[in-house]
This record gives C-alpha cells, structure tokens and sequence, in this order.
C-alpha cells in the first residue's frame, strides 16, 4: 500500500520537476535580477536569452516573449537589440505599458532621444492603439454583424435592424481600412543595430551623406531595396535619404 | 546549238577575266634591310583577300613547319578594278641565321579552305663583328635577389670610342618583366676617364611579382661611320656587335617564418615612427578625428602601409573612414599619413591600439612598432559635460526596467488565421444574403399574384352588379393601391392594410362601408357609397 502511495506521488511531482525551456528562461532571468555578481548576471541573462530565443524559433510572434527577449538584451546592454524586440512586442500589442516604458529606457541608453506622440495618434486611435490582430478580430466580428443584421432587416423592416446593420458596416469600414493599412501599405520600418551612415548610392564605394552616423536603435523607414538585396535605401527620423547595408539593420 | 555555244564562251571569258581579282594574294618579306648574325629575323607577311573570305591564323605554315604570326593590320582598299579588297598583314619572327645568303622558304597559309603559298624570297645575313671601340655594360643595383617592393635601377652603358651608327638593340631589363617601372626612362651622356663615350640609359623599377626572371642577352649593332668629303656618311664595314650575357634576377617571397599578421608589405631596414591624433582629445560626436603618422626611413617609402590600422577589426567596429587616408612624401626620406575618421557611436573612449609591421632584407626579419590606445572622449549633442556610456559601464548600473513575465507552452497557441476567417466570412455573408434576396423574391411573387384586373374594371363591375358591390368596390380600391405604389404587393384583405397613409384612408373607408352594410335595419345608399369611392379613387 505504501508503495502504491509512493507511486502515486512521484507521479504527481513528476510534472513539476520537468519545466519547460520557457520556465527555465523566466527562472534564469530572475536569478540574474537577484544576483550581485556582474559575470553571474551576465550569465544568466545570457542563458535567458538563448532560451528565449530558441523557443521565439518556434513561436515567432508572440507577444511576451519578444517582451522577455527585449528585457534580456536590455540588461546585457545591447540596446540596439533591445530597441528592436521592444518594437516588436508593441507591433504585437501597442497597449504593452511596460514594453513601452522599457522602450523610452533603451532609446536613452543608447543615446537616442524617445520619438513625440504624433497628433494622428490620437485621432486614428484605433489604428495605432489596436493591434493588427485586434483589428482583424473587430473586423470579423462587424462582418457577422452586418450579414445578421442585413439578414433579419431583409425580412423584418425595422430602423433598429437597419440602423444596426449601418453601424455595422461603418466599422467594417474603418477597420478593414486600418487592416489593408498595416498589412499592404504602411511602409516597412527597421532598426539600426550597427551604427553606419547613410551613402549616396549603394556601395561602401560611394562617400556618406552624412559624417554624423545613425546610431544602433535608431527607427528607420525602409523605401525600397536594390536588387540583390544588399543595400537599402531607407528614410530617417530627420527626413534623410540614402542607402544603408542590409547587415546593419533588422526589419521591426 | 550555236547560241548555247556563244553563252558557254562568254562565261568562260568572263570567268578568265575575274579570276585574277578574285585570287588570294600572299606576299611575304623580311623587314630588316641588312639582316645580321646572331639576331632573330623578322619578317611580314601581307594577304589579300576578298572581303567575306576568312584567313585562318593558326595554319601559317613556313616550309613544311608550322609558322606563329601575330596580326598587325587588317584594313579594306578598292583595287585596281574598284571592287573593295582586304589586305591583312601579319608579323613573325625566325631564329638567328649564321652570316651568308639563305632562302626564305614559301610561307603559305589556309584561305577559306584553300591553301595559299608566297613566293620564295632570298635575303643575305651580314657578319657581325666585336670590337673594343663598341662596348655594352649592363648593371642592376644592389643584390640580384630582391624582396616585393624593392627598388632598383637597371642601367645600360652603350661604350663608344668611334663615331657609330647604331643600327639595332635589345635591351630586354628595360622592359621590366616582373618589375614595375617608377618614373620614365632617363638618358645621359658623358665621357669616362677612359676615353669612351658613354650613353647611359637607366631605368628604376620596382621588384613585384615573385618569381626567377632570366632575361636574355642584351646587344647593340652598328656600323663605324666617318663623312666623306662630301659630307656624306660613310659607313664601314662589317657591322659591329656588343653583347652582355643573359641575367638572371629572383624577385623573393617574403618568408612565412615569422610574418606577423598585420604585415601588409611595407619594407625597410628601420622606420622611425610618429603617430598623433591632431584634433583636441575631447570632441563632440559627428566631428571628425585627424590622426598623423610620419615615418622616416632609407627604404622605399611608397610600400608604407596604414592597412593594420584601418583593417583591424576594433577598428573598423568603432570608426568609419572619412576619405581614403591622404599620404605625401614630404622630403626623400619622410612619408606623412593623414587619416579622418568619425566614431560610429559616443561610447568609442579610445582609437585602438595598432601594430605595424615591415620587413628588413638586410637582416631577413620583420620588425614591428605597436603604437598604444589614444584615449578619446566623445560628449553627444546634448550633453555638456562628458557623460558617455562607454563599455566600462557596468551590467549593475542598468536602470531599472518592468521584468519578464511569466509564459506558459499553453500561452503559446498560435493565433486564429483571423485573415482567412475574415474572408471566408465576407463571402459567406454575402452568399447567405443573396440566397435570402432570392427567397424573399420568389416567396413574394408566389404568395402575391398580380391582380387579373385594374382597378377602374373592378369599379365599373362594382357600379354594375348590385349583388357583389361591395367585394368589387374594395377590390378597386386596394388594386388602385397596389397600382400606385402605396402597397408593396397586392393585398385582398382590408385587415392586412396599413393603418396610416392613403391606405389607412382607404382602409377607414372600406370599414365604414362594413359597418353601414351590415348595420340592423340600415340599407346603405349605394348611390352616395359609389360616389364617395369614385372620389377616393380619383384622389388616390
């Protein structure tokens, strides 16, 4: 009987004792937060990291996890990374407070002044304070509605129905504009994680345009490629045109 | 028959009489009048052809052995007759042929699938003779064994004590094989304490690809020459001949035993070395960095190289090159370098240090001079003071920032194919809206015939027929209706009408009819009902 008992509670730690790589990860990193030691911290955020990294192979868009990557380039001061990772986080989800707090962070630690909340922020709220997931999700959801109420007005010839049915299809309207928006025609954005400057052409060949570099973590929107995929030629923060390698930067 | 015979003539007229014009034509020549001894001959080889015909190059042949040309002109003429010819000419050489007469054998060759043979020609070889009035001396500078980037000077004397017409000369060294020449060729004369009359012709080179370069021997020819009196040159004869041996000269590679890896060939027995940044130490990010290095040395300054620094990976890391370094040679034996250069971020603190390397041919060993980190401090736009985020900084001074959450394999589902469901939702929205338009269509034609009859039959029976007026009379007035657009479909029943509009007036209407038709011991007044119904009808 004793036996039987002893199975059955090795059977019931067994799941507690095997963690997941993620676990492990989050366990890590908070083992680096507690630590004094420099080298020891450095250690564990870096075996944070890989694990995260090896479980963001598997779930390339998750949300969280681009968080808990972020934070680990943060504390192993690679900022430009960090930069990167935040940004992807809040494509994800642009309410994540703490991924944007963590952000404006970054962006002073490497040096880079946090960008001014633009006045279209406010009036297209849902554009930049949806997700391109929730936008998609309101968009299903105005759909049904509209083809329910379309539905019950076509056989029952109330205002309510039509009026409900019109509200509908005013947010299909707006939302699949913001959906067709992000996906098809916002221009790409990237980050600089090697300082470089920006050339005339897109060869080493040609001299800057500039003598003051772009920074690591410095946002970028991306023009248009050349056809090896080599260079870029990208627009700043400032306004300025020109090309930039492809090795020096990453894609939000 | 006869007709036949004249045409056959003409044609064969006409073909004897082209044909010269259409034969390929192979000349061949020696080119030197005076041919001699102990020199190679050369020779040219002139061919016309008709343009369209093709020469093939590689079928030259002298004799029964083969013959290399080299093409030298190809050029379109009109001949005699005015049709266009193309008369390409080709270069050989042959060996040295001893002194008396020789044949130059029929060269021939493969037009357009023909073979073409020259005339033999016979050219005379003149003996040659030494003499000590006609000297060659040939020297190279310094040790036959040289290292790349070595320089050297190669120098011909040509040593006269007559007057001479020098009629020939070879001078194979000049032409550097191996070497790459610095500066053009420089030529002087002057007299030896001797007695001769020396022209020099010198040449400095620089050894480049390593290699056993053996080059042949070089000679001159002339002829002694007095004027007669006349004033005419008479020349003597024979011709006279001065050679100097074949030289053999070895361009070494630098040894591996040792090479250090910022090596990038700059060579001398010793440098001395100055390098300093030119600008202040303190500077603010975006301006550029000068940095100088003057090196003072006997070797060949253009082989300094400032490669270890600009190539070294700390470096390349940390600053981007303004320009190319701009280099001068500011006295014969100082070479100064200016480097400009902008650091790529605000936490660069120093210029890197840096080794450079050269090698000594006297002693066969690299040298190698390392130059220490520069400190620099670079201040960002927006700071005053010298704050910057150097990499001495530690992981403990991080500011503080929201950690990571916690996330569980489950949190890790993927996400609905929300685009996919939008789509196939859009299009079975509208499917299912379609089929309900079409449903409602055919309930609404099935459950609504069209009224048989207008509205005015209905009321002429209605004022016709005692017996069913009031049927008809309601089924004139709810077609007038239907005919007018008050009702969507056709309605046969008064309870189904609308309570407002013209139909809650027809309807009130058709009420009070029921009411009077049905109230006890009250006949209706047909006559005035009739007329009331014609008036609502006309106001419908």
């Amino acid at each position: 009987m004793k036996k039987v008992l002893l199975l059955i509670m090795l059977l019931g730690l067994t799941p507690l004792a095997a963690s997941s790589p993620l676990e492990e990860g989050y366990r890590a990193y908070k083992a680096a937060e507690e630590n004094s030691s420099p080298a020891i911290r450095r250690q564990n955020f870096e075996s944070a990291l890989q694990l995260y990294l090896d479980a963001q192979k598997k779930y390339p868009r998750h949300e969280a996890l681009l968080y808990n990557i972020a934070n680990c380039y943060y504390h192993l001061q690679e900022y430009p990374s960090a930069i990167l990772y935040y940004y992807r986080a809040l494509k994800l989800n642009p309410r994540n407070f703490k991924a944007a707090n963590n952000l404006k962070i970054s962006q002073k630690q490497a040096g880079l002044n946090p960008p001014n909340h633009k006045i279209a922020s406010v009036v297209l709220f849902f554009h930049y304070y949806l997700s391109l997931s929730e936008c998609l999700g309101i968009l299903l959801i105005s759909a049904i509605s509209f083809f329910l109420w379309q539905s019950i007005s076509l056989w029952r010839d109330k205002k309510i129905f039509k009026t409900l049915r019109n509200t509908s299809f005013i947010l299909i309207v707006i939302f699949s504009t913001s959906a067709l928006t992000s996906l098809y025609f916002a221009p790409l954005q990237g980050i600089i994680l090697k300082p470089t400057t920006l050339h005339q052409e897109a060869s080493n060949d040609y001299t800057p345009l500039n003598y003051k570099p772009l920074l690591g973590g410095e946002k970028i929107t991306i023009v248009s490629n050349n056809s090896e995929g080599l260079w870029f030629q990208v627009f700043t923060h400032d306004g300025q045109k020109g090309f930039i390698s492809a090795t020096d930067f990453e894609v939000i | 028959m006869v007709r036949k015979s004249c045409y056959s003539l003409l044609l064969l007229i006409l073909c004897w009489g082209t044909s010269p014009l259409l034969a390929v034509n192979i000349k061949a020549h020696l080119i030197s009048d005076n041919p001699s001894a102990h020199h190679p001959l050369r020779g040219e080889i002139e061919i016309t052809i008709e343009p369209g015909q093709v020469i093939d190059s590689d079928s030259f042949t002298i004799g029964k052995s083969p013959l290399k040309v080299e093409l030298m002109n190809s050029q379109e003429y009109p001949s005699s007759s005015g049709a266009p010819n193309i008369i390409t000419i080709y270069s050989f050489e042959l060996p040295s042929q001893s002194p008396g007469q020789h044949l130059l054998a029929p060269i021939g060759v493969r037009v357009d699938g023909r073979h073409y043979t020259s005339q033999p020609e016979v050219y005379r070889v003149h003996p040659t003779k030494k003499d000590p009035r006609f000297l060659l001396e040939t020297s190279l500078e310094g040790p036959s064994s040289l290292f790349p980037g070595q320089h050297t000077t190669v120098t011909y004397q040509i040593k006269t004590k007559a007057k001479i017409d020098i009629t020939d000369e070879y001078f194979p060294l000049l032409k550097a094989k191996g070497f790459k020449k610095i500066g053009s060729l420089k030529r002087r004369r002057y007299r030896s304490a001797d007695g001769y009359d020396i022209q020099e012709l010198s040449q400095k080179v620089e050894a480049h690809k390593p290699g056993i370069y053996k080059y042949e021997s070089s000679f001159i020819e002339g002829y002694i020459y007095e004027f007669d009196m006349y004033e005419e040159v008479y020349h003597f004869k024979p011709k006279l001949r001065a050679d100097y041996p074949p030289l053999t000269v070895i361009i070494e590679k630098f040894p591996p035993k040792g090479k250090p890896n910022n090596f990038y060939g700059t060579i001398g027995d010793h440098y001395d070395l100055q390098f300093t940044m030119l600008n202040p130490q303190q500077i603010t990010f975006g301006d550029p960095i000068k940095l100088e290095l003057i090196a003072k040395g006997d070797a060949p300054l253009e082989t300094i190289s400032i490669d270890s620094l600009i190539k070294q990976p700390a470096f390349k890391e940390h600053f981007k090159l303004l320009s190319q370094p701009q280099s001068d040679i500011t006295s014969p034996n100082t070479r100064r370098f200016v480097i400009e250069l902008y650091p790529l971020s605000v936490d660069v603190d120093s210029i890197p240090s840096w080794e450079f390397s050269y090698f000594s041919p006297s002693s066969h060993k690299y040298i190698t001079h390392r130059f220490p980190a520069t400190p620099i401090t670079i201040l960002s736009d927006d700071q005053e003071s010298s704050v910057n985020f150097s990499s001495s900084y530690s992981l403990e001074d991080t500011p503080k920032i929201a950690g990571n959450v916690t996330i569980h394999e489950e949190d890790l589902k993927k996400p609905w194919p929300l685009k996919k469901l939008i789509v196939w939702t859009i299009l079975i929205g509208i499917l299912l809206v379609l089929i309900q338009i079409y449903l409602k269509y055919r309930l609404t034609n099935t459950s609504t015939p069209k009224p048989s009859k207008s509205s005015k039959n209905y009321f002429d029976m209605a004022r016709q027929s005692p017996d069913n007026w009031a049927f008809l009379l309601e089924q004139a007035l709810m077609t007038k209706l239907y005919e007018q657009g008050y009702l969507k479909e056709h309605i046969n029943n008064i309870t189904n009408l609308p309570h407002e509009g013209k139909a809650g007036k027809v309807r009130l209407f058709l009420l009070q009819v029921q009411e009077k038709r049905f109230a006890q011991g009250h006949n209706p007044d047909l006559q005035k009902i009739i007329a009331e119904a014609q008036k609502l009808l006309e106001e419908l």
